[in-house]
C-alpha cells in the first residue's frame, strides 16, 4: 500500500496547490488534504495516516467545541494557533484541549510543520512536542517542497531515527 | 362621565390585528408556503396572534365595563366624595392604566409573532428540535419535520438562506450519531433530501452550500457504526449523495476558487466509505470514474488525479488475492479518459497501468477488452471507445 499523507492546511488548494501536482503525477502516496481541525479530526479518526503535515494557523471548521477554542482567541487564525493546539492533543501533551481521545498512531516522527510562522515563535513549542521536522512557508519555494518533506519523514521512521 | 374611548381602543386593535397580517405578507413565500401547509404550523400562529388579540379585547372589555357600570359606585363610595369629581378620578386612573396594558400587549405581539415567525432561523430551529423530539425513546427522526426543512431549504435562494437548514440538518446527524439507538438506518430521508436542497433548480446552492453537504456526508460516512451484517444503508445512502452532489459539484463550481477543496471533499469521503466497508467499494469505484471523467471534460486535472488515485488504493487495497471487476473496469475507464487528452496524459497513463498490472488478474490487452464491453454494457458509449482507442493505440506502439 502506498503511504498514506493528511496535509492539514486552509491554503492547500489555493495558494499552495503548486505542491500538490508533484504528489499527484508522483503517484507514490496517497495524498489527502483537511482545510480545517474538524475535518482533519474526523478523516484521522477514520484512517491510519503514515505521515501529518500540519499548519499553525488553522481555521476550526464546524465542531462546536474548536470554534470556541477560536472564538476565545478573537476569531483570528494567527492568534488561535489551532494548529499548535491541535498537535497538542494529538500528541497528549495538552490536557482539555478537546474531550476525545487521540488517534493511538501518531508519533511525534511522523508529524512535520510547514508554516508561515518562523522557527523561532514555535520552537519550544516543537521541542516540547518533539516535533522532527519543520519548514516555514515563503515565496519561491520549490514545486516539490512537500514531496521532499514527506520523503524525509518516510525516510527517518524507517530508519527509526526522529532526531531534527 | 365621559363616554369609553372607542376610537383609541379600535385603533389598537386594528393595529394589533395588523401585526399578524404584516408578518405573513413580508414572510419569504417559501415560509409562508410552509407554515400553510400544516395544520399544526397554522394552529399555532393563529394561536399565537389570536393569543394577544384576545388579551387585548379582555383588558379593553374590563375598561369599558369598569367606566360604564362598576367603578363610579365605588369611586362614589369610597373615593370621591373625599377628593375628586368621580368622573374625573377614573379617567384620570383607569384609561391610562388600560392604554398601557394595550401598548404592552401590542409589543409584547410585535416580538413573538415577528420573532417566532418572521424570523427563518427560529423557525428551523423549531422544526430542528420537532425533528429529534422521539430520538432517544426510538431512535427514528420525524418525517414530517424532516421534510418541513427539505422542503424549505429546497425553495430557499443558494447561500446563506440554504445554509440555515444545511447547518440545521447537520446538527440533526450529530444528534443522531450520539443516540444510543442509533445502528446506521436512521438518516434515509435527510440524506436523499440534501440532493433536494442543494441541486434543485432554480435554487442551485452556492460553494458554501455544496461544502456544508460535503461535511455532512463525510462525517455520516466516519460516524456510521459498522455492524457484521452488509454495509449499514445511511452508509449506502451517504455514498449516492456524494456521488451525485459531487458530479454537479464538479461542473457548477468549475469557475469558482473554492472548487478543488470542496470536490477534493467529495472524492476523499468518498475513498473512506470504501474503506469503512470494502462490499461497497463497487459503487464508490463508479462514483470515483465519474467524478473524475467530469473533471477531465471540464479541464480540471487536479481533481481528476485526485479520483484516478482513490481508484489505484482501491485496486492495491484488494490486492490480497488478483484483482478483477468493475474497480479495475472504472480505473482503466478513467485513464482511458486521460488518454485522449494529449500527449502528457498519455505518458502518465502509460507511468500508471505499469503501476497497476501486476495486482490484476490478467494482461493488459484482456484487462482492457473486459473493461470496454463493461463500460458498453453499461451504456458508457463514449468511454467504451475511448478505451478502444486506447488499447488499440498501446497495442500499436508495442
Amino acid at each position: 500500500m502506498k503511504p498514506r499523507v493528511l496535509w492539514i492546511e486552509d491554503s492547500a488548494q489555493f495558494e499552495l496547490s503548486s505542491l500538490v501536482g508533484p504528489i499527484y503525477y508522483d503517484g507514490n502516496y496517497d495524498l489527502d488534504i483537511a482545510e480545517d481541525v474538524t475535518k482533519a479530526i474526523r478523516l484521522m479518526s477514520a484512517i491510519h495516516y503514515d505521515v501529518l503535515i500540519v499548519d499553525v494557523r488553522l481555521p476550526p471548521g464546524i465542531d462546536h467545541h474548536w470554534r470556541k477554542l477560536y472564538e476565545k482567541a478573537g476569531a483570528d487564525k494567527v492568534r488561535a494557533h489551532l494548529g499548535l493546539r491541535l498537535l497538542g492533543w494529538l500528541l497528549k501533551k495538552e490536557n482539555n484541549v478537546f474531550h476525545e481521545a487521540p488517534p493511538p498512531w501518531v508519533h511525534p516522527t511522523r508529524i512535520a510543520v510547514f508554516t508561515v510562522e518562523s522557527k523561532k515563535e514555535i520552537l519550544a513549542c516543537l521541542d516540547d512536542y518533539g516535533i522532527s521536522l519543520y519548514q516555514q512557508k515563503s515565496a519561491g519555494h520549490e514545486d516539490t517542497i512537500l514531496l521532499e518533506m514527506i520523503r524525509i519523514l518516510l525516510a527517518r521512521e524507517l530508519a527509526g531515527n526522529g532526531t531534527h | 362621565m365621559n363616554p369609553p374611548p372607542y376610537d383609541g381602543i379600535g385603533t389598537f386593535l386594528v393595529f394589533l390585528i395588523g401585526i399578524p397580517a404584516l408578518v405573513i405578507q413580508f414572510m419569504p413565500p417559501e415560509v409562508r408556503a410552509l407554515i400553510m401547509k400544516r395544520w399544526r404550523h397554522m394552529l399555532r400562529f393563529a394561536l399565537l396572534a389570536g393569543g394577544w388579540i384576545v388579551l387585548a379585547l379582555f383588558v379593553s372589555t374590563i375598561g369599558i365595563v369598569g367606566q360604564l357600570n362598576c367603578v363610579p359606585s365605588v369611586t362614589e363610595k369610597y373615593i370621591c366624595p373625599l377628593f375628586f369629581d368621580r368622573g374625573w378620578i377614573w379617567e384620570a386612573w383607569l384609561w391610562p392604566l388600560v392604554f398601557v396594558l394595550l401598548s404592552s400587549i401590542t409589543i409584547a405581539a410585535s416580538i413573538t409573532v415577528i420573532t417566532q415567525f418572521g424570523r427563518r432561523t427560529k423557525l428551523v430551529d423549531g422544526w430542528r428540535g420537532q425533528a429529534v423530539r422521539h430520538l432517544n425513546k426510538d431512535g427514528r427522526l420525524d418525517p414530517k419535520a424532516l421534510h418541513d426543512l427539505i422542503d424549505l431549504g429546497r425553495a430557499s435562494d443558494g447561500g446563506l438562506e440554504k445554509d440555515i437548514v444545511l447547518q440545521a440538518l447537520f446538527q440533526i446527524t450529530e444528534r443522531v450519531y450520539h443516540s444510543k439507538h442509533y445502528e446506521g438506518d436512521s438518516l434515509e430521508i435527510l440524506l436523499e433530501g440534501l440532493a433536494d436542497v442543494v441541486v434543485t433548480d432554480p435554487h442551485l446552492g452556492n460553494s458554501r452550500n455544496f461544502e456544508t453537504v460535503m461535511d455532512i456526508l463525510q462525517s455520516v460516512v466516519a460516524e456510521v457504526p459498522i455492524g457484521a451484517n452488509g454495509p449499514p444503508p445511511d452508509l449506502l445512502h451517504a455514498v449516492g449523495g456524494l456521488s451525485t452532489i459531487g458530479q454537479v459539484a464538479v461542473r457548477h463550481l468549475n469557475a469558482q476558487v473554492a472548487a478543488k477543496p470542496i470536490v477534493s471533499g467529495y472524492i476523499i469521503s468518498l475513498s473512506l466509505a470504501a474503506e469503512r466497508h470494502p462490499r461497497i467499494s463497487t459503487s464508490v469505484s463508479e462514483a470515483l470514474r465519474d467524478l473524475g471523467i467530469i473533471a477531465i471534460e471540464t479541464g480540471q486535472m487536479f481533481l481528476a488525479l485526485k479520483a484516478f488515485e482513490k481508484l489505484e488504493i482501491r485496486i492495491e487495497s484488494q490486492s490480497e488475492h488478483s484483482v478483477h471487476g468493475e474497480v479495475v473496469h472504472d480505473t482503466l475507464a478513467l485513464l482511458a479518459h486521460f488518454w485522449t487528452t494529449g500527449p502528457t496524459a498519455r505518458g502518465y497513463v502509460n507511468k500508471q497501468i505499469v503501476e497497476i498490472l501486476p495486482y490484476l488478474d490478467s494482461g493488459r490487452h484482456d484487462a482492457l477488452l473486459a473493461a470496454q464491453q463493461h463500460a458498453a454494457r453499461t451504456s458508457h458509449f463514449q468511454t467504451a471507445d475511448r478505451i478502444g482507442e486506447m488499447a488499440a493505440q498501446m497495442e500499436e506502439n508495442t
